[in-house]
């Protein structure tokens, strides 16, 4: 370098061969995108300069990433040369334009389904009979339970399975998209979803349905929970990353479907 | 306690590979070495040999990356019993699998062996979203995950996972998938 290095100027050059490396390592960038020599001669560079800490452990973790990238350029080298990997782009643009049955054809050409049995065995059996004889009689174990009394067992029509939501007219998939659309129209014309007012919709059981949709939907990144003073729902056009995802669940009471 | 006679141990063999116990079929070699003896190895040798005669053998497999043993994780070959030869397309049912799913499973390890071995799961559900929609593409793809087909790291990362590493020849598809014709409805079905 001409002028002389200036702290600065070295802490963002460390911190840009920093961020290659990351993007590398997210197959981003090819790993030879990044002239290693060059980040060398950088890291070596600014090393006099280092004193504080923070610095001494910037630069540390900058070597650790070059490390990593090596190992992938190595990788990359070893692939190329047992013919398992051309370039990506052209090898996805392939396998894009192929058909269905020629990919099953490919998959099934290279395909060794592993053999896995299941059956029962003398000494499962006899574990069985051991549990078997440790088991309390069922009386004896629920004494002390609370059990529900209702009506009797009664014979199940399709109509019953049907209201009951053990069988559904539409499949999962589509209700959800049909719940993404309608939480979209709304966004549309009003923004932001107040959660409650979107949920509580026909009875009880229409609100736990709508609940576990939205719940899928945000756990596919397909709509964004937000929870202030209020919870609110925007859907988003693309799905992002796993990263940063917080569990969050709310109760639905049986009282009349109030929040808490 | 006497020592097994060679029939047997090679019978006990056949159980412990063929017989499921945990989530992962197979053994690890320290298990068999531990049931079988320290001459395990010419044991499996012998169980393939007799295997050989219905298309079937004893393979080994190294469960984890060499890079990953150097961040501390425990290695170890697992052994296990598959197919030798490979099944024609008439019986892919008997795999499970519907031929779409199987297009769907061929088109993700494409694309992550092209890429030495990972992916963004967000792009992977996006190319293959492309042609079968985006809900299916999610569930296609946690369905793989739970089959041990592919693994999906802490940060969003897809890998390879150990049943690609015991059940498929990853060169032999990688050959097929670039000597695959591009169909003639395909530029209809890309973008």
């Amino acid at each position: 370098m001409d002028s002389k290095p200036s702290l600065v100027e070295g802490r963002k050059a460390l911190k840009e061969i920093v961020e290659t490396c990351e993007a590398i390592e997210r197959r981003r960038f090819n790993p030879f995108f990044l002239d290693l020599d060059l980040a060398v001669k950088t890291l070596r560079t600014y090393y006099p300069l280092w004193e504080k800490r923070e610095d001494l452990m910037l630069d540390a973790e900058t070597v650790k990433k070059l490390s990593r990238v090596l190992t992938l350029q190595n990788v990359q080298l070893l692939f190329q040369s047992s013919r398992m990997c051309g370039d990506p782009a052209v090898i996805q643009e392939k396998i894009m334009r192929a058909g269905v049955k020629d990919l099953a054809q490919a998959m099934l050409n290279s395909l060794h389904p592993v053999v896995e049995l299941e059956q029962l065995t003398i000494q499962s059996l006899k574990k069985g009979l051991e549990y078997w004889g440790s088991l309390k009689p069922f009386i004896e174990r629920i004494r002390g339970r609370k059990t529900a009394s209702g009506l009797s067992p009664v014979r199940a029509e399709l109509s019953n399975l049907l209201e009951s939501g053990v069988l559904q007219v539409e499949d999962f998939t589509s209700y959800l998209e049909g719940v993404l659309k309608e939480l979209q129209g709304e966004f549309d014309l009003k923004g932001a979803v107040d959660y409650w007012d979107f949920v509580k919709r026909g009875g009880f059981s229409s609100t736990v349905d709508r609940a576990y949709a939205v719940s899928f939907l945000v756990s596919y990144g397909m709509v964004k929970m937000e929870v202030n003073n209020r919870i609110t729902l925007r859907p988003r056009e693309e799905p992002p990353g796993k990263e940063g995802t917080v569990r969050l669940s709310f109760p639905i009471s049986l009282a009349g479907g109030e929040e808490p | 306690m006497t020592e097994p006679t060679y029939p047997e141990k090679l019978k006990r063999a056949a159980r412990l590979l063929l017989f499921k116990r945990g989530r992962k079929p197979g053994m690890k070699e320290w298990e068999l070495k531990a049931a079988l003896g320290k001459r395990y190895l010419d044991v499996l040798k012998d169980l393939n040999e007799l295997l050989k005669e219905l298309d079937l053998e004893v393979y080994g497999f190294e469960e984890v990356e060499e890079s990953s043993k150097l961040e501390g994780v425990e290695g170890g070959r697992r052994f296990l019993v598959r197919l030798k030869g490979t099944m024609p397309i008439k019986e892919a049912k008997l795999l499970g699998w519907r031929i779409d799913n199987l297009a769907a499973l061929a088109f993700t390890l494409g694309m992550l062996v092209s890429r030495q071995g990972k992916a963004e799961r967000v792009e992977v559900e996006r190319a293959l979203g492309e042609k079968l929609g985006r809900w299916r593409s999610m569930t296609l793809v946690d369905s793989m995950i739970r089959n041990g087909y592919i693994a999906e790291e802490e940060d969003g990362m897809l890998c390879l996972g150990w049943r690609t590493k015991a059940e498929v020849d990853l060169k032999a598809l990688m050959t097929s998938l670039i000597l695959t014709a591009p169909t003639q409805d395909s530029g209809e079905q890309t973008r």
